[in-house]
């Protein structure tokens, strides 16, 4: 079965595109596909509970894993604590055995 | 290192010193690596540059700091390092690092400290090859 891998690098709260494409993985785990979202560089900024990010929270609800490169808030100074319920701190090494799974369809923006 | 061991294929586009997603590639291609993963990696565009032996690091005159003192990193030196962690041996994956040639010829950057020249051909090879293919595109 397949899953789907979303790996987002870009700020929602300042790419337009971002949030996109985080309306894209929300579709996509609506028609009840497997869909893990990997916020990586400054899409950790959108892992924040005090961002307004409609699409994350969606995704959270819909049941989408929503990943957080641990990596990424050590960079920025977001502290595990501060994230938005349901965001998990995640890692490169997670992404890679995400990838190694054959069935993950993997996109980055 | 088993018949069946995994490769992922990684495609990059971006050049040194500006952007976060040559990092995040780099780690990315570090830690399948220590997992015995073989790693393909087709920079293309700006990623030849990359591996560009000329590159030196410097002072910093603002910080008042000696070229020694400032020991600016040099993405040539990572790229040799993952080479060097790539070789296969020790539970480590096998990195085969493919520069695009066109985009090599084009931007002059003929000598690399690492890697092979090649073109889309490899990364055709490479897809049908691996378990999986990310492609971080530039923005």
């Amino acid at each position: 079965m397949s899953q789907y891998l979303f790996i987002e690098s870009q700020d929602p709260l300042e790419d337009r595109g971002a949030c996109a494409y985080l309306e894209t993985a929300l579709d996509v785990r609506r028609a009840d596909e497997p869909v893990t979202v990997y916020l990586v560089e400054n899409g950790a900024h959108a892992a924040r509970a005090g961002a307004r990010c409609e699409a994350r929270d969606a995704l959270l609800a819909a049941g989408a894993s929503v990943r957080v490169d641990g990596f990424a808030l050590e960079e920025r100074g977001i502290r595990p604590e501060r994230l938005a319920p349901g965001i998990e701190v995640g890692s490169v090494e997670h992404i890679v055995d995400l990838l190694a799974d054959g069935a993950t369809k993997a996109v980055w923006h | 290192m088993t018949a069946q061991a995994k490769t992922l294929t990684l495609a990059i586009m971006d050049p040194p010193y500006e952007t976060a997603r040559v990092i995040t590639a780099f780690r990315l291609i570090e830690a399948a690596l220590r997992k015995g993963i073989n790693v393909n990696v087709f920079a293309y565009e700006g990623a030849v540059s990359l591996g560009f032996t000329d590159q030196q690091p410097h002072a910093n005159p603002v910080k008042g700091t000696s070229v020694e003192e400032e020991a600016h990193p040099l993405p040539k030196d990572w790229i040799a390092a993952l080479g060097e962690l790539g070789n296969g041996r020790n539970g480590h994956g096998k990195l085969d690092w493919v520069n695009c040639g066109l985009c090599v010829d084009e931007r002059g950057m003929l000598n690399q400290a690492t890697g092979r020249r090649g073109g889309p051909p490899d990364f055709f090879q490479f897809i049908q090859g691996s378990t999986n293919v990310l492609t971080i595109g530039t923005r």
